[in-house]
């Protein structure tokens, strides 16, 4: 209910209440205190009806509330008997109990749960309807229309009156028996409620007492008891909705809670989190989650142990969580939940979104594992077989070459002297020397012997010998770098020389690398131009690589111009 | 008499043409193998004055030519001098087979046995107990060097004349090498055992010094 047509209807309340009680109130012969505790009672009727709604939206106590009050303006008394408002009033008169033992049977439900709560409420609205018509149609037995003649109209409404009288007594008794055999947690919703439904049935089966003294069968109430009777009366009225109000904001099963139970979840949403949350929402300590194993089709209990599949009982209500047809878990829960359909239905989503999050998540970061181990394998095998490479060209090309060489070079000088085909010898055993020396430099490119076969360390004083820039080399490694963090660590370094060589136009590079913590932290800065770009196929290319065996990578501005290059592996 | 070597390399093809060629130039080739462990019971056998050898070999395939070595020094210290070949041209291999210390040791790279001259030179230096270092190695280590302190205080010709005697060459080699005079050469290796602050010791003792000085020094 948005707070304008709360607003509104409150302001009708207030006028319409002064102006039935103005019109009704006959001021020369009933003291003041009379419309005084008729408008306190409507009002307080339309006001608990007004929180109860706005605080509790998806509960339909607080809008019934509200009606109640309404009609209890509608069916007031009426001293003037000229108006047709009048006649409303003395037809509907009575109502608004009607309305109140709705609430009371029903809540926090929408309709009574037992047949006979049913069924006395129906009967109550059959002879409601009745009374009403014999009233519109006989005025009552005092003044108006006689159409049915006196006596048979006086006897006839003192008999419905004494019917809805015995009804009310007996949705007074079905109250308290609601109230009597409820369990927590609906107990401290029901009590009040009921509490104030059962004052207000037997308010009512007061309120007819007259007729039956009118008919002779009890004696007449004598004004000493009659006129207390009805303050007090009167002002248990103003009672009831409050203790219908209380029920009301006991019950939150609304938004409020159940957002609270997602919130409790949180990211953390381990079975027994959820069991905890779910349950404090639900107001039910005995509330279980069984998650559901597909792979051993059973359900496990919040520690993970296999139960056998759960029952509805008469201790324990079981409700299913399904997901897209799949079974994803079952509610244990207090069948005094079964009353609120909607709070249960509430849980089952809470439970369906934490289990279905959950699970996703695992998902997720299972494939994340998993893809991770593989690029790990793709670098590793890249690794091996650039490793492998470069021994086929060394142990075959570099050594078959040098021999051609010398066989050619041994060739020319058996050829006499400064022939012709001595001196095309010597020049085929010079090119296959460049040509040694080109596989050479090819090999190392491709993965450097020195890098496996005497470590980072002189790798790396290899790269700084070999760089164009002079290197200022700061090599501390507690720990021994080896396998993948090695090979990785190398090529950065490879690669970041030969970029600052060609683009950064500097002339000093400093090249660090340590050890710590497991991890080893690699470091290149130079005094350049600076303006690297990091999403460039290079440096890309070597953020993948870094990333690919678990450490990370930065390329900034260096402190002092230039750039700084850093990355840091885990240790194999 | 012949100078007696063996050679050690699981390419046959190399070898034979290696071995061919050293038979060519008159020496002694007394023995082949084709792995580290046969090189070391092939010099146990036979006592060679030099062995050459190929610093990958099987099992490994790794760095066996130096381990093979230092099995070597210690059987036979200094009596049988060790010619390393090897592809790779980072220093780190040529500096840890220098730990090794003592004389009669050559680290080369393979394609310096295309130099016929050149290669015969070496073979018989280290037999005869010198130390022979390829030049392009040496470059590199004098230009890691350059970048340090203690070598920055040699002017280029006195780091030329150190480089030579890195290689191996005598006082007149260097000479010849650099078209100086002896005397000159001389005069350069007296500035540079000052500049690296050796103490007066036999002239051939501070010359291994001077090399390993800044070949060792890390």
């Amino acid at each position: 209910m948005s707070r304008a047509v709360a607003a509104i209807l409150a302001l009708l309340a207030t006028a319409f209440g002064l102006l039935v009680e103005h019109l009704a109130h006959n001021w020369e012969f009933q003291p003041a205190w009379i419309p005084i505790l008729d408008l306190g009672v409507g009002w307080v009727l339309v006001a608990s009806g007004l929180v109860g709604a706005i605080a509790r939206p998806s509960q339909p106590a607080g809008r019934r509330l509200i009606l109640a009050g309404f009609l209890w303006f509608v069916g007031t008394p009426r001293q003037h008997e000229y108006l047709v408002i009048d006649d409303l009033a003395f037809a509907f008169q009575g109502y608004f109990d009607l309305v109140l033992v709705l609430i009371a049977l029903s809540f926090p439900a929408r309709w009574p749960a037992r047949r006979e709560e049913r069924t006395v409420l129906v009967a109550l609205g059959v002879v409601f309807g009745i009374r009403s018509v014999v009233r519109l149609v006989a005025r009552g037995p005092d003044f108006g229309v006689h159409l049915l003649g006196d006596d048979l109209a006086y006897a006839f409404v003192a008999w419905v009156d004494v019917a809805l009288a015995s009804l009310f007594f007996i949705a007074g008794c079905l109250l308290l028996r609601r109230a009597v055999v409820s369990k927590q947690p609906m107990r401290r919703l029901i009590v009040p409620v009921a509490a104030a439904g059962v004052a207000a049935s037997f308010a009512e089966t007061y309120r007819f007492y007259y007729p039956l003294s009118q008919l002779g069968l009890v004696p007449p109430l004598s004004d000493d008891i009659g006129i207390p009777l009805s303050w007090m009366l009167n002002i248990l009225r103003i009672l009831v909705p409050l203790g219908i109000l209380v029920g009301i904001l006991r019950l939150r099963p609304d938004r409020s809670t159940i957002t609270q139970a997602i919130a409790d979840v949180g990211d953390a949403p381990t079975s027994l989190i959820l069991r905890d949350a779910l349950a404090g929402a639900l107001r039910d300590p005995s509330l279980r989650i069984l998650t559901w194993d597909e792979d051993a089709a059973a359900y496990r209990d919040e520690t993970g142990a296999v139960v056998p599949t759960p029952v509805s009982t008469s201790q324990a209500t079981v409700t299913p969580v399904d997901t897209g047809g799949r079974r994803l878990a079952a509610l244990v829960h207090d069948p005094a939940l079964d009353e609120d359909p909607s709070l249960v239905a509430a849980g089952v989503a809470v439970t369906r979104l934490a289990l279905d999050n959950e699970r996703l998540n695992l998902e997720i970061s299972r494939q994340l594992v998993e893809v991770r181990a593989s690029r790990a394998r793709i670098v590793q095998a890249g690794d091996a077989e650039r490793h492998r490479i470069e021994r086929d060209l060394h142990d075959g090309v570099q050594q078959r070459l040098v021999a051609l060489a010398m066989a050619l070079r041994r060739a020319g000088a058996a050829s006499e002297g400064e022939s012709e085909a001595g001196r095309a010898l010597d020049r085929g055993a010079d090119e296959a020397l460049v040509v040694v020396e080109d596989v050479r430099e090819l090999a190392r490119g491709i993965h450097p012997a020195v890098l496996t076969e005497a470590g980072l360390r002189p790798a790396l004083q290899a790269l700084a010998d070999r760089s164009p820039i002079p290197v200022e080399l700061e090599v501390d490694l507690g720990a021994e770098v080896t396998g993948t963090a090695a090979a990785t660590a190398y090529f950065v370094a490879s690669e970041a020389l030969a970029n600052i060589a060609k683009h950064a136009d500097a002339t000093t590079i400093r090249l660090t690398a340590t050890t710590a913590g497991g991890r080893m932290a690699l470091a290149i800065e130079d005094d350049g131009v600076g303006g690297a770009d990091p999403t460039g196929s290079g440096l890309r290319g070597l953020a993948d690589r870094v990333a690919a065996s678990g450490g990370t990578f930065s390329v900034k501005a260096g402190p002092d111009g230039g750039t700084r290059l850093s990355a840091v592996v885990p240790l194999d | 008499m012949a100078v007696r070597v063996v050679v050690a390399d699981d390419s046959v093809l190399l070898r034979e043409g290696i071995v061919r060629m050293l038979r060519d130039e008159g020496f002694d080739v007394c023995g082949q193998a084709s792995d580290a462990n046969e090189l070391v019971r092939l010099v146990a056998e036979v006592a060679p004055d030099v062995a050459i050898v190929d610093i990958r070999m099987p099992p490994g395939l790794r760095y066996e030519g130096i381990v093979a070595t230092q099995a070597i020094r210690q059987m036979h210290g200094d009596a049988v001098g060790v010619l390393v070949l090897s592809q790779y041209l980072e220093p780190e291999f040529a500096l840890r087979l220098l730990e090794e210390g003592g004389s009669g040791i050559g680290y080369l790279l393979k394609d310096r046995v295309v130099d016929i001259a050149g290669f015969v030179d070496a073979v018989r230096r280290v037999a005869s107990g010198g130390s022979v270092i390829d030049h392009a190695i040496v470059t590199q280590l004098l230009a890691r060097r350059r970048q340090r302190d203690p070598l920055a205080e040699l002017t280029q010709r006195e780091r030329d004349v150190l480089a030579l005697m890195a290689e191996g060459l005598s006082n007149g080699a260097i000479a010849v090498r650099l078209g100086l005079s002896e005397k000159t050469v001389e005069s350069y290796i007296g500035a540079i055992f000052g500049k690296l602050a050796l103490e007066p010791a036999p002239e051939l003792h501070r010359r291994v010094l001077a090399v390993l000085a800044f070949l060792q020094a890390r």
